[in-house]
């Protein structure tokens, strides 16, 4: 054994804990070595001086009894804790807030919150008379579709559609309370059809009009189910809700109108069935 | 419903206490030893074994069942001492021990045991005079000193008290108690056991 072994192994030697030929082995190096003998002998000085001096102390009564009065407040105030729990969760407290819960409950479920999400209007079919207006009044708002007669006049109007054979459009309504108009005539799947774009004060309104029987009869466009039964009742039918503009679509004569504006519903009703 | 939680919580706490005073409490003579050895009088002592035990209850759903519940207390206490009295660990001075080794060396050739040497050397020091050589100690050492030489902890449970390898136990028990010795011979000198102006043989 080395002189670094036998320091490393002064602690268990001093404490006893050796097996047989290591120990042998470990005197043997200090019964030759004084410089071991010494830091050996030293240590276990050492370790008497504080066995002897200083001893475990067992806890007195007194601090035992104060550390666990201190620990028995502790558990009084988690029950505390609970109990104030309990009170408010009690016999009263309890049913109130479960019948409060309850009627929340109810009200959510019959009373469904607008605007809804699946009550908006998705029209998909591009044939679709809805489905064309909207899409037109994007594009005529992005500047993406711009009208091939403007004018103040509605008479102007008028005369350019029969011009461009659309007098079904001619002989329907023209709004007169505008500040100004926009016209334009398109075919789609050989129906023809008439735009219009009022401009009134901050609003913009997009009218769409078609021969009444291309649009409920012909194979070309389609009507919503909804709106034909709507037009068939009452002659007049309003979409349901759209993020940014109000859709109503009505007949007059032999024509078929679908307008689409920025204006309120009521106020876009009222603008359309002016006399 | 909420009745019923209630029910289970309150059995629940009331399961708790009875658990922390089974597995905690029988351990408080060897927390509160170890606090009077390190905090050096009864009164912080008493606080710091309050302290100690308030913590432990609170945090005793972090304390993983079926593993060394002292070294899990010890561990508390030696942070809350930490933190209570804001002692620095800090490394011990370097110290000439030549003086211990001399003497011993000058002493050894008439002196058959190591009773005798210990007599002739710290012989006739108080045991206050030892307690508070112990108590000077840096921290580290100090704690390892006290859990072995007092406590009678294993090495194995030491390390696992302070959280080191068994090595580092190892070494710091032995610079501990040289420490120690030089501490206590400069008491021996200062109480004339030792005559001052001694020249010591090599």
């Amino acid at each position: 054994m080395t002189c670094d072994e036998v320091l490393e192994h002064l602690g268990l030697a001093l404490d006893g804990s050796f097996s047989g030929r290591i120990r042998e082995e470990f005197f043997n190096h200090l019964s030759l070595c004084a410089r071991c003998r010494r830091e050996f002998e030293l240590e276990t000085i050492a370790q008497q001086l504080v066995r002897k001096s200083v001893k475990h102390v067992a806890t007195p009564h007194h601090v035992r009894n104060f550390v666990l009065g201190s620990l028995r407040e502790e558990f009084a105030h988690t029950k505390q804790r609970i109990s104030w729990v309990e009170r408010f969760f009690g016999k009263r407290f309890f049913p109130s807030l479960v019948t409060a819960l309850v009627v929340i409950a109810l009200i959510y479920y019959f009373v469904p919150l607008e605007p809804s999400g699946s009550r908006l209007a998705v029209h998909t079919a591009s044939n679709d008379v809805i489905f064309q207006l909207l899409q037109n009044f994007t594009r005529i708002r992005e500047g993406q579709l711009k009208p091939k007669t403007v004018a103040c006049d509605a008479a102007v109007i008028k005369s350019y559609f029969k011009k461009n054979g659309c007098d079904f459009a001619a002989t329907s309504k023209v709004i007169d309370d505008c500040d100004w108009y926009g016209a334009m005539v398109s075919e789609f799947g050989g129906v023809r059809l008439a735009h219009v774009v009022y401009h009134t004060g901050d609003d913009v309104t997009y009218v769409y009009e078609v021969k009444k029987k291309e649009a409920l009869e012909g194979a070309s466009l389609s009507m919503p189910p909804a709106a034909r039964q709507a037009l068939a009742e009452k002659g007049v039918y309003t979409d349901p809700l759209h993020p940014d503009c109000n859709v109503v679509v009505w007949t007059a004569n032999e024509t078929l109108c679908a307008a689409v504006s920025t204006m309120k519903k009521d106020k876009l009703l009222a603008f359309v069935s002016q006399p | 419903m909420m009745p019923i939680l209630l029910a289970t919580l309150t059995r629940a706490t009331k399961q708790r206490h009875k658990e922390f005073e089974a597995e905690a409490l029988p351990h408080m003579d060897i927390l509160y030893s170890f606090a009077l050895r390190t905090a050096g009088n009864e009164d912080d002592a008493k606080d710091l074994l309050q302290e100690t035990y308030l913590k432990a209850y609170r945090f005793w759903d972090g304390y993983e069942k079926g593993t060394n519940i002292r070294a899990w207390l010890f561990r508390i206490m030696k942070n809350s001492y930490i933190n209570r009295y804001r002692k620095e660990t800090r490394e011990p001075n370097t110290v000439d021990y030549s003086d211990v080794e001399n003497f011993y060396d000058s002493i050894r050739a008439e002196s058959t045991d190591t009773n005798d040497l210990q007599e002739k050397i710290f012989g006739g020091l108080l045991g206050d005079q030892v307690t508070k050589a112990l108590e000077g100690l840096p921290e580290d050492f100090r704690t390892v000193v006290i859990l072995c030489d007092i406590e009678g902890l294993t090495y194995e449970e030491i390390a696992e008290f302070i959280d080191r390898p068994i090595g580092t136990v190892r070494s710091r028990l032995h610079r501990g108690r040289k420490l120690l010795q030089t501490e206590l011979f400069e008491y021996a000198k200062q109480r004339g056991i030792i005559p001052r102006d001694e020249k010591f043989s090599d």
